[in-house]
């Protein structure tokens, strides 16, 4: 779980252009979205596109971004209850 | 109505510059989107949605910021009479290629949202309206070069038939070779540069 | 006392028909063009989608277009629906009369360039497509067929391109640069638009349903749509018959985000009411909404809130055409002139089709069924872009107008 929250992290900050902030920035169960990341609607989309291209998971309901991509740690326990690659 | 250029910004890679004067020297670097960002940097910028843009929205982002510096935007009336016409030749072309690369290779098929948003010109119009809380009339028109006539007769109306009191307008343009922007900031007031046709071509030629 | 715009031609070809009358006629049934993909070569064919049923070839033939000749499927959508109009206006461009071309376009010659992009790459077999990728090149093939244009240009502001093309084209008119411009927009389905909309998730999986509480995202659809503005002296000058007249129109922008509109519509109801401003209209006056209505829970709401905004108690009848003829982004502007000015010539509200229950919050509904024998003086059409581009046209019958 550790090396993936890890690979997680600096995925998230390479695919998001998240300028300025370091893996070790991110603490695993602050939110990603709203005041914590600052992340929007367009890169949930990018993170859904990341499930399914490096994990494999096809996510078609946009809505259960919500819960999946609350935390960290929510994402790196669906991506582990779920993946296919 | 006696419009004039209360302020113009123009940008290229090496350098930055205000009123025909320059504001800041770039170091050369790898790409143009290194450019941008050492850009933004040397002016001591901080807006980190800056980094989610493509280039032309980068540019753009920097010109506005250059342009709207010290600059009192606001009357007491709404933010809706603030206009933004913009113009260039590429369009979205850099987005759109970035973008088709993502949907390019069958085997590995994954089209971007984050590259698909910046494949219209005008969402670059929309960052900037966004930062600033414009509301105001706004319009990209692409030509194949800049073109005086058609941003003087689109900026004028704009004054004279809407409730337009400030207006951002000229030409950004971003391609794979390289990118410029003048940008002007245009009142219905006696200044320096009086906004006519012959002016803007003299400015957008020295720039 | 400032011009007067006054629209006397029409022209359009989308999924629901390849001219006027097949259009009328599909509104007028209940005839959606909204099915499986037949002509994009995509794997997608599972996306229902709105397509002009002509292939490249058939425009060729129609327009006497030979093989050699390097075209896009958006110049000929545009040349057929250009010709319509200009037919309908009785108008043969020519250098005497001061006429102009403007035509909205995102994709441009785009359709080709991924088809042919392997080739761009690795062989000059296909280069002359890289030249008319453009969307300043996809107009100048059109205006270049017809010739006598004394000015053209592109406007790329996304789903309002079109409306903004009509706008720009009323405000050369009333100037005195111009004498007539054939004003609207063009777009074919591609590949890169259909994954882009497809991976924002704002596709519904089968026909739309605008302003419906279910509904699920919009079908995309292409085609390309003109009408033919003129100034009161060239109309009279040659007797032409007038079909009503642009009355009033506003831009603004929403400032809310690259894609989404705002909850409370800003930019919609600042573009609407400055539309009724200069028209001098009130609210009350419009008879039809030809909304933007493009199906997504976003959309829908936002431009529901904005109109209880700015019309209060008189809420005319409003309805979205787009599950007709799909979601034409660059030529919807265009597209929906032609229907509104339909409407309100033919006395008809164009039905919101597949429309089932009332959203919450929207203290209206749409028109769900056809109506017929309808008096509408003033109809508002509204077209919204990405990036908050947001345009609202009015237009009006002649003999109406305070």
């Amino acid at each position: 779980m550790e090396a993936l929250i890890s690979e997680l992290k600096e995925e998230i900050i390479k695919v998001l252009n998240l300028e300025g902030v370091k893996p070790e920035d991110i603490d695993n169960d602050a939110p990603l979205f709203g005041d914590g990341l600052g992340l929007d609607s367009i890169d949930a989309l990018e993170l859904i596109v990341l499930l399914e291209k490096n994990y494999g998971i096809k996510l078609e309901d946009p809505g259960k971004g919500r819960e999946i991509f609350g935390s960290i740690n929510t994402f790196a326990k669906y991506i582990s209850e779920n993946q296919k690659k | 109505m006696e419009l004039s250029i209360q302020k113009y910004c123009t940008i290229l890679p090496l350098e930055v510059g205000i009123n025909g004067h320059r504001l800041i020297d770039v170091e050369v670097q790898e790409s143009l989107e290194k450019s941008l960002v050492q850009t933004y940097r040397n002016l001591g910028l901080e807006y980190l949605k800056f980094f989610k843009m493509d280039n032309l929205p980068k540019l753009a982002t920097l010109a506005a910021e250059c342009l709207l510096k010290d600059t009192e935007l606001y009357p007491k009336t709404d933010n809706d009479n603030v206009a933004v016409v913009l113009s260039n030749a590429s369009s979205s072309l850099v987005a759109d290629a970035k973008y088709q690369q993502t949907i390019n290779d069958p085997g590995n098929y994954f089209p971007s949202p984050s590259l698909f948003v910046y494949t219209l010109p005008n969402i670059t119009i929309g960052e900037i309206c966004i930062k600033h809380k414009i509301y105001g009339e706004n319009i990209f028109l692409v030509s194949q070069s800049f073109n005086a006539e058609t941003l003087h007769l689109h900026v004028n109306e704009l004054f004279e038939k809407t409730n337009t009191r400030f207006c951002i307008t000229g030409w950004v343009e971003c391609n794979e070779t390289t990118y410029e922007a003048f940008l002007m900031l245009v009142v219905n007031e006696k200044s320096d540069n009086i906004f006519d046709i012959k002016t803007l071509e003299h400015l957008y030629k020295n720039k | 006392m400032p011009k007067q715009v006054l629209v006397t031609g029409l022209g359009i070809v989308s999924g629901i028909g390849i001219s006027v009358q097949e259009t009328l006629a599909s509104l007028l049934t209940g005839k959606s063009g909204v099915g499986v993909l037949k002509y994009l070569q995509t794997n997608h064919k599972d996306i229902p989608c709105s397509e002009v049923q002509l292939s490249d070839v058939q425009m060729r033939t129609m327009l006497s277009i030979p093989d050699s000749v390097p075209m896009n499927r958006t110049s000929l959508l545009g040349i057929l629906a250009a010709k319509s109009a200009l037919a309908n206006a009785n108008i043969t461009p020519n250098k005497a009369l001061r006429i102009g071309f403007i035509s909205g376009t995102t994709v441009g010659g785009m359709e080709k360039s991924e088809q042919y992009y392997k080739d761009f790459l690795e062989n000059d077999t296909r280069n002359e497509y890289i030249k008319i990728h453009d969307c300043g090149a996809c107009t100048e093939i059109i205006a270049d067929y017809f010739g006598g244009f004394s000015y053209v240009s592109t406007i790329s502001t996304a789903c309002s391109s079109a409306a903004n093309a009509i706008t720009l084209g009323s405000n050369l008119i009333k100037q005195g640069i111009l004498d007539c411009v054939v004003a609207g927009g063009t777009e074919c389905l591609t590949k890169f638009h259909l994954n882009g909309f497809k991976t924002l998730m704002i596709l519904d999986k089968v026909q739309c349903r605008p302003f419906d509480a279910t509904r699920a995202g919009l079908n995309l659809g292409e085609g390309a749509a003109y009408i033919v503005l003129e100034s009161e002296e060239s109309v009279k000058s040659r007797n032409a018959k007038v079909l009503c007249k642009v009355s009033g129109y506003g831009n603004a922008c929403d400032a809310y985000h690259q894609t989404a509109s705002s909850p409370d519509g800003k930019g919609a109801a600042l573009a609407m009411q400055a539309a009724l401003d200069m028209s001098g209209l009130i609210p009350s006056d419009i008879d039809y909404i030809n909304a933007h209505g493009t199906g997504t829970t976003n959309n829908d709401e936002s431009e529901g809130v904005a109109i209880m905004n700015v019309f209060g108690n008189t809420i005319p009848p409003v309805s979205s055409t787009k599950a007709f003829t799909g979601h034409t982004t660059s030529a919807s502007g265009g597209v929906e002139a032609v229907i509104s000015i339909l409407a309100m010539q033919e006395g008809f509200l164009p039905p919101n089709l597949n429309f089932k229950n009332q959203i919450e919050k929207l203290s209206f509904a749409p028109v769900s069924k056809l109506r017929r024998n309808v008096k509408i003086d003033h109809v508002m059409s509204n077209s919204f872009g990405f990036g908050g581009n947001n345009s609202a046209i009015i237009f009006s019958k002649l003999q109406e107008i305070k």
